[in-house]
């Protein structure tokens, strides 16, 4: 015989059918002969005595009040029961309504219970909020990338002793770009799965890397970003060790890039140390930096497109050659001298107009050890720094990303509209020869750049020379081939990096010296 | 430290960064992120705040408190007989206090109207004089456990709704509904407003009255509201169903009390011809419920938000009687045909205490039917009270919304996650003329406004 209770419920008013369904679960469970939930109105109770359920201290109950009546096993299952409806009571929320089409939660807290094991955070609000919501993503055990720029110092350094003690990565702040297990984390390109682990604290030269390998059919395993600030000597590489760590033990990862914009010099041969001590071949890029020898498994790289086809031949167990150009020599030479017909004797500068900073970087490097040194708004030398980036001045580089250009308007990787404005008056400009840039794509990036160029190129490309490298593969968004085509249309020789790209500018700067001469 | 084997990410920012996410099947979830309000120190103290065990404990203690109250509806009385303290030439208002001459139209039409109502004067420039003379006693209902809709006028002639909370035993006043229209509440004083008063006080009054003081019982109005909010009903902007809950429960006590049958069916007709009868019930109930927490220590929940037309005012429970004051907001809305936004008054009445106690505008996604004031469609509706559900401590358990799969309606409006989310709450109210003796025009809604709720942040200590 089972026992049967009763269990009145004051003024709590539910609806019969809700009711009804936690009644027909809990029939469902072992132990349990019936369950019936109800206002305790006069007809529900006529039910539940005919069903023999209502006990004696129910009949007073009154229509406001719910009865809970179950006949059960013992009097464990009858407690089990009841807790069931409570939790039934009270969870009667979230679980199903949480994830609907078209509904973002509000908040940080709502959006995390939607995940299922959230281990990620990526992070673009203001640089003024987003310490604080960075703070919050590690307190709930999440790795994190901070995209946003504008966060102080000191926040950066506290943050990334935190993400240390818990054991967790934070790339950031000022984080362009990651691509964490394939998936591409704010500007960043599509690019093949292999065997190179990379960690960069620059962004847009972490997406030309990543692309460079990627046109050499080789891969890789994850693209950890630091922030710009991280090889600074108040920073002194916390991510940067982080991120060796991780590739060091990672069995996936076989050769390890680092990279970076000049590191602050003790901080650099701080990581040349580590490096050293790992069991793999690291292969580094400094850009600008003093040259440093290879040696044992390190090999020291002057450009990003070094670093990245260093990588790829490491990876592939090929010998590594480095042409000067993809072409050959013969072809290379038939472009320009077409080419410099064009300027039909007036021109003698390299313009150059960018997206990406480290691109512009690595052209300067580059520029100067063809002997031209030009003026910039970037990483050069005070009496090499342009007075006003809006006036060019003899050979000039100009990073179109820098905080000057972006105040109050998206990233020039997002919004061609000031570059195509500057590139057009440069081609007024009887000194300028060449304007040399670069296309940025990937996610993030404008969903077509060089459809948004075409209009000023076609202005322009009877009057100069145009020259571009595209920093993406066939699987972004845009579509690499699609986008050189368009360049191509317009009358822009488009190389294969930018590396070359730049190399090819210096080419027709000497070339049309040679003929003045 | 080890990259996770799957990447499931939250993003937090730029939309334009999902793409990524979708293309790669990767799990992720983004929301809609909002700054969060005030400077680096206030958000410093609130996260003092949000991580403070004494906080935590006292806010859930008063959703507890919230969710166990059991408002009861025991009496009808006239306000000189229930409430103590209320003098002879006495006027309660809705809101936070304020002086007459910075008394908006309505509530100037009102309070003018109810010197006319009580004999206090013969006509509107008798009424006018009085008032400014300073002849009358202003006070907000809230300083004497009451509210009012609207204006939220209370003489000392006027019949009160008495709600007793069983749970804690403190009781709660509400005036009784006028109808729609040309109504006091609304700032309208033409002769058929006082007359329909004196009605109510000569007839409607004493005959609840009756038929109250007749019930063993009482009726317990949260169990109505409960029933009602799954009828369609979010009981601030709409209370059909709860009206006609109420209407069944009335006619068995006037059928016991009241021989007259022509009395009885006058009575029936002015509740039933009235479809927002239920609000002052309903208002008296959740103010009764949410004086439960009033001076709670350390709590940040709202014990009260209510409007005078001139400024919204917010108590916390932790603050005790303190409000928290700022200029009131202009409902966007729908109006009846001759009116538009134009017209519109500030935001004004105590019928806020109906989003305080969980219902309302927090309740919006169990009224489809009146979906038109939030945007149009039933998913806005259920967006908004999702939304409230973020800036509030917990999901009430006596009341669902079937919609959202019973989920309970967002209860104990946090000050601390409407700062952290920068959500403000959602409020739904009628909307009056801003010229008084008009009346009402349309109803909407708007958002309480921030800076009540910095303000009550930055005078908060943990204690």
């Amino acid at each position: 015989m089972g026992i049967k209770k009763n269990i009145i419920k004051k003024n709590s008013y539910k609806d019969s059918v809700f009711l009804m369904e936690i009644a027909g679960a809990l029939e469902k469970k072992k132990g349990i002969t019936s369950v019936s939930l109800m206002m305790a109105t006069a007809a529900n109770k006529e039910i539940l005595t005919e069903s023999k359920l209502l006990t004696e201290e129910s009949k007073a109950a009154s229509e406001n009040d719910l009865i809970i009546a179950v006949d059960a096993d013992s009097r464990k299952i009858i407690d089990g029961a009841l807790d069931y409806i409570s939790s039934a009571f009270d969870n009667a929320d979230t679980e199903e309504s949480r994830q609907e089409e078209g509904f973002s939660p509000p908040t940080f807290e709502a959006a995390l219970k939607t995940l299922k094991d959230p281990n990620f955070a990526l992070i673009s609000v203001p640089g003024e909020y987003a310490a604080r919501e960075a703070d919050k993503s590690l307190e709930n055990g999440l790795n994190v990338m901070i995209f946003s720029d504008n966060v102080s110092l000191e926040d950066e350094i506290k943050l990334k002793k935190k993400a240390d003690s818990k054991n967790l990565l934070l790339m950031g702040p000022d984080c362009g770009t990651a691509i964490i297990d394939g998936v591409p984390l704010g500007f960043a390109n599509r690019v093949p799965a292999g065997n190179i682990g990379i960690v960069a604290a620059s962004g847009s030269g972490l997406q030309e890397v990543t692309v460079v390998i990627a046109k050499q059919k080789a891969g890789i395993t994850h693209a950890i970003g630091t922030g710009g600030r991280d090889l600074s000597r108040e920073v002194g590489g916390i991510t940067m060790s982080a991120g060796i760590a991780i590739l060091k033990d990672d069995p996936s990862t076989e050769i390890i890039v680092l990279l970076s914009k000049p590191p602050y010099p003790e901080v650099a041969e701080k990581f040349i140390k580590e490096a050293k001590k790992i069991n793999k071949p690291v292969v580094i890029c400094f850009l600008g930096s003093k040259s440093f020898k290879s040696g044992g498994n390190i090999r020291f790289t002057s450009s990003l497109e070094e670093a990245g086809l260093v990588a790829a031949q490491l990876s592939k167990g090929e010998k590594v050659t480095l042409p000067e150009f993809t072409l050959s020599d013969k072809e290379i030479n038939s472009m320009l001298e077409k080419e410099v017909k064009k300027l039909a004797g007036s021109g003698k500068y390299i313009r150059g107009f960018y997206a990406g900073g480290t691109l512009c970087d690595e052209s300067i490097d580059i520029m100067k050890s063809s002997g031209i040194s030009p003026y910039s708004n970037a990483g050069v030398e005070d009496k090499m720094k342009l007075a006003d980036s809006n006036k060019s001045r003899e050979h000039t580089m100009v990073d179109m990303g820098e905080d000057e250009f972006t105040k109050g308007r998206p990233h020039p990787m997002i919004d061609l509209g000031l570059r195509n404005k500057r590139i057009e008056a440069e081609a007024g400009d009887k000194e300028t020869a060449v304007i040399l840039f670069d296309l940025v794509l990937g996610y993030g990036a404008n969903s077509d750049p060089a459809g948004n160029m075409t209009e000023t190129l076609n202005k322009v490309k009877d009057k100069k020379i145009l020259v571009a490298s595209i920093c993406g593969t066939d699987n972004d968004p845009q579509n690499y081939s699609g986008q050189v085509s368009k360049l191509k249309n317009c009358g822009v020789t488009v190389l294969p990096t930018n590396a070359q790209a730049t190399r090819y500018a210096c080419k027709i700067i000497k070339n049309i010296r040679e003929v003045k001469i | 430290m080890k990259i996770p084997e799957r990447i499931n990410i939250l993003n937090i920012g730029l939309d334009r960064f999902i793409d990524a996410f979708k293309d790669t099947k990767t799990q992720y979830a983004n929301f809609d992120w909002l700054p969060p309000r005030g400077n680096g120190k206030l958000l410093q103290k609130l996260d003092r705040f949000k991580s403070s065990p004494k906080v935590k404990a006292a806010n859930k203690e008063a959703f507890e408190r919230l969710n166990n109250s059991q408002p009861v509806l025991i009496d009808v009385r006239q306000a000189k007989d229930v409430i103590k303290e209320m003098g002879k030439n006495t006027l309660y208002h809705a809101g936070p206090p304020v002086r007459w001459e910075d008394m908006c139209g309505p509530m100037k039409g009102a309070t003018m109207g109810a010197c006319i109502y009580e004999g206090w004067a013969e006509n509107i420039d008798e009424a006018e004089k009085l008032c400014a003379a300073g002849e009358i006693d202003f006070s907000p209902c809230h300083h004497h456990d009451a509210v009012g809709p609207m204006a939220g006028i209370i003489s000392p002639s006027m019949y009160l709704w008495v709600v007793e909370n069983q749970t804690y035993g403190n009781r709660a006043y509400c005036s009784l509904n006028e109808g729609l229209g040309k109504v006091l509440r609304f700032g309208a004083y033409s002769n058929e407003v006082i007359e329909k008063l004196k009605w109510m006080e000569e007839v409607l009054g004493p005959n609840l009255q009756k038929a109250l003081q007749d019930s063993d019982t009482g009726i317990n109005i949260a169990n109505i509201t409960a029933q009602a909010l799954q009828m369609g009903d979010e009981c601030h902007n709409r209370n059909v169903a709860a009206t006609g809950l109420f209407l069944k429960q009335i006619v068995k006590l006037f059928l016991r009390v009241i021989e007259d049958r022509e009395l009885i069916l006058k009575l029936v007709n002015f509740i039933s011809g009235n479809d927002h009868f239920y609000l002052n019930i309903s208002m008296a109930a959740c103010k009764a419920t949410t004086d439960s927490i009033g001076g709670l220590k350390n709590s940040t929940i709202v014990s009260a938000m209510a409007r005078n037309g001139t400024e919204i005012g917010l108590r916390i429970a932790g603050c005790g009687e303190k409000w928290f004051t700022a200029k009131a907001g202009i409902p966007k809305g729908l109006f009846f045909s001759g009116f538009t936004q134009q017209d519109a008054n500030p935001d004004i009445g105590d019928s806020t205490v109906s989003e305080v106690a969980a219902i309302g505008g927090f309740a919006m996604a169990a009224a489809p039917a009146i979906v038109k004031f939030v945007g149009g469609t039933p998913s806005d509706a259920t967006k908004y009270t999702k939304q409230m559900a973020s800036i509030t401590y917990g999901p009430n358990r006596r009341f669902q919304i079937p919609q959202l799969n019973f989920m309970g309606t967002p209860t104990g409006l946090d000050i601390l996650k409407v700062l952290d989310t920068g959500i403000a709450p959602f409020i739904n109210t009628g909307i009056a003329h801003k010229e008084p003796g008009i009346g009402q025009i349309g109803a909407g809604m708007l958002r309480a406004p921030m800076s009540c709720f910095k303000d009550a942040l930055n005078y908060m200590e943990i204690k």
